[in-house]
């Protein structure tokens, strides 16, 4: 599973609780934190549909709310590009 | 029932009170809760309910910590002592701009479990999610809530009878779950939610 592959998960994860909103979907798009435009209702929802949709096309579970995630320097949740990033490094574990 | 505020790291949960009638009048008439069961239909109808509240629920103002904003409301009702249960119930965010990018409801929920489990020492607490409120059960299930059966045509919505989700969550099974809340706060934390 590449990178793009990653990100077209994210970005229609997204897509469906952003309906209604005016939004432009890119790699610098705030999860969460200062200048996020959706909470955390919203934010479980992708989660959740991320998790399920790379667990059947990697054929592996992947956890994004676990100590790991919260250990990471950098949060995945700052961006749509940290959480892609941090999405590969999961999937390239052992 | 419960009179003291419940502190959180983003919120604060504050004992409902009859000077929160206009604003949760307002809220309850938005079209997101439309999930909700059918409220007052002023707002002096709707001091008289808050002035009705029984001792055995507890209703809270969900309001940010930082700037004191209401935004939202969130109820444990039908506490039950000798069965050692409650419904968790009522739960609005009602300002839904002010909560973008910080873990409030969240946070809101893992209060409740806490004051429920913790100090009421309670084994079980259950809801019930109308079956077309399908972004609630998602995240009801992702924090710990498993489903356990429907209640055929039992809620009123929007004029016509819908299938209730009943779901529910063990205190042993909140001990577990209890680790996502804290990684959405504490992330919410690490990205400067405010």
């Amino acid at each position: 599973m590449d990178r793009s592959e990653v990100l077209k998960i994210i970005y229609e994860a997204l897509d469906l609780v952003l309906e209604g909103e005016e939004y432009e979907l890119n790699e610098r798009f705030v999860l969460f934190g200062n200048g996020a435009i959706i909470d955390s209702l919203d934010l479980v929802s992708v989660i959740v549909d991320v998790e399920s949709e790379i667990g059947d096309i990697a054929d592996k579970a992947i956890a994004l709310t676990d100590d790991q995630a919260l250990s990471q320097e950098v949060s995945p949740f700052d961006s749509v590009k940290n959480l892609a990033d941090y999405i590969m490094i999961l999937i390239m574990e052992e | 029932m419960e009179k003291n505020i419940l502190c959180g790291t983003f919120v604060d949960l504050i004992p409902l009170s009859i000077e929160d009638a206009e604003l949760t009048f307002k809220w309850r008439n938005l079209e997101r809760a439309q999930f909700l069961n059918k409220g007052s239909t002023s707002i002096d109808q709707q001091r008289a309910w808050i002035a009705a509240r029984p001792n055995s629920e507890t209703n809270w103002i969900i309001t940010l910590k930082q700037s004191g904003v209401k935004v939202g409301m969130l109820s444990l009702i039908n506490i039950n002592i000798k069965s050692r249960n409650a419904e968790s119930a009522r739960f609005l965010i009602g300002d839904e701009e002010a909560v973008k990018g910080i873990p409030v409801a969240a946070e809101a929920m893992k209060i409740l479990y806490d004051f429920a489990f913790m100090h009421l020492n309670l084994h079980k607490v259950y809801g019930q999610i109308a079956a077309t409120n399908k972004s609630m059960i998602k995240w009801q299930k992702y924090l710990g809530m498993k489903e356990e059966g429907l209640l055929r045509q039992h809620l009123m919505i929007n004029g016509e009878l819908q299938d209730a989700v009943v779901m529910g969550i063990l205190s042993k099974e909140y001990m577990t779950s209890k680790k996502k809340f804290d990684v959405l706060i504490g992330l919410g934390a690490k990205n400067g939610s405010k």
